[in-house]
């Protein structure tokens, strides 16, 4: 019994003595015999950033070569980001943390400036509108469809008016000569 | 045995003797012979001044954040001389230094404000303090830029605190006076 209330007693001193230690070391108060004292201030800066990516429509986006919808980039670093449509998309607009950087993609890329917050790539796709249908092939008109006769029979047979028209015109123009 | 006996004894006969040197400092009698049938006796005392100045403990600044509150300095409990205040003299480099490369630094400075009055961009100043419960806040004050310049890594700076009782300027006896270069 008397150990273990020894044991407890050395426990307590124990830890009664960490705490005045701890409280030695800080410096809040100052006194007359104490006139001086400091606070530190500290703070960290990330290594990284987290760079997220917003896309409307079809396509996709890949930093530095990798692809994804997030992105961890080292601070200060300049990654590039390749903006890539899908097929039958077209790129419509990208904005870095809120600002229009269209004007600047080469080639469906661009650097991005020295990255020093987390930011935000928003990428806009719009769809390409569709193709004119392709000219029907050249198959000798057996698909051609069926005439209706009237425009057909129209042509043909002014054609062929015209034919007696002018031969009548002819021959009676020659017999008049003799 | 003996010896420690003697030793007590002669200890507490230089007691006495001391005690009796002190009440005779100044021996005052009054007899029929005095011309006057009165005396004084003059009770002296002194009380020395005592004051207790909390200062901010250490502050961890957010990433980014341009305004931080530092805490405040007050004067807890004051026992002065009249015509007497505290002065509270604070200084810093305005510099938290990169751990890795001291030549990486984030610039800031420091605002206080007391009595709705605010100074910003101070390194080094002082505060006059004249009563208990006087205090004034502190403020770590860090521009945009310096966020966005600064390399990755962990940062620190100091704050150095220091108290005096110094004359309180005249004419300002109700309030805190700050003085900064």
């Amino acid at each position: 019994m008397k150990k273990k209330i020894s044991a407890f007693l050395l426990c307590v001193s124990m830890i009664a003595a960490s705490s005045f230690t701890a409280f030695a070391d800080d410096p809040a108060v100052l006194t007359p015999d104490k006139p001086g004292g400091s606070a530190s201030v500290s703070t960290e800066v990330p290594a990284a950033h987290k760079i997220t990516v917003i896309i409307k429509g079809e396509g996709r986006i890949t930093l530095d070569g990798s692809e994804g919808m997030e992105f961890d980039a080292a601070r200060l670093s300049e990654p590039e980001a390749a903006v890539i449509p899908a097929d039958g998309w077209k790129l419509l607009k990208v904005e870095y943390n809120d600002e229009d950087v269209t004007s600047r993609l080469t080639d469906g890329k661009f650097k991005l400036p020295p990255v020093n917050k987390d930011g935000v790539i928003k990428v806009e796709f719009d769809e390409e509108p569709a193709p004119p249908p392709p000219p029907p092939p050249d198959d000798g008109g057996k698909d051609t469809p069926p005439s209706t006769g009237v425009v057909g029979g129209i042509s043909i047979g002014s054609a062929a008016l015209l034919t007696a028209f002018v031969l009548i015109k002819r021959r009676s123009r020659n017999s008049t000569e003799k | 045995m003996k010896k420690a006996i003697s030793s007590i004894a002669a200890l507490a006969l230089a007691g006495i003797f001391s005690v009796t040197a002190l009440a005779a400092a100044e021996p005052t009698v009054i007899d029929q012979n005095s011309p006057e049938p009165s005396g004084k006796a003059d009770i002296l005392t002194n009380v020395e001044p005592e004051f207790t100045v909390s200062i901010p403990g250490d502050t961890n600044v957010a990433f980014g954040a341009e305004h931080t509150d530092f805490g405040k300095v007050e004067l807890v409990n004051a026992r002065l001389e009249p015509g007497k205040a505290i002065e509270v003299s604070v200084e810093s480099n305005g510099k938290l230094e990169n751990s890795a490369d001291n030549t990486k630094t984030i610039a800031y400075s420091l605002t206080y404000s007391s009595d709705m009055m605010d100074v910003p961009e101070s390194l080094e100043f002082s505060v006059m303090l004249l009563k208990a419960g006087e205090n004034f806040g502190l403020t770590i004050d860090i521009e945009a830029q310096e966020w966005e310049a600064a390399a990755a890594g962990q940062y620190s700076g100091t704050v150095d605190f220091n108290i005096a009782c110094v004359d309180a300027p005249e004419g300002n006896g109700d309030g805190s006076h700050g003085d900064h270069p």
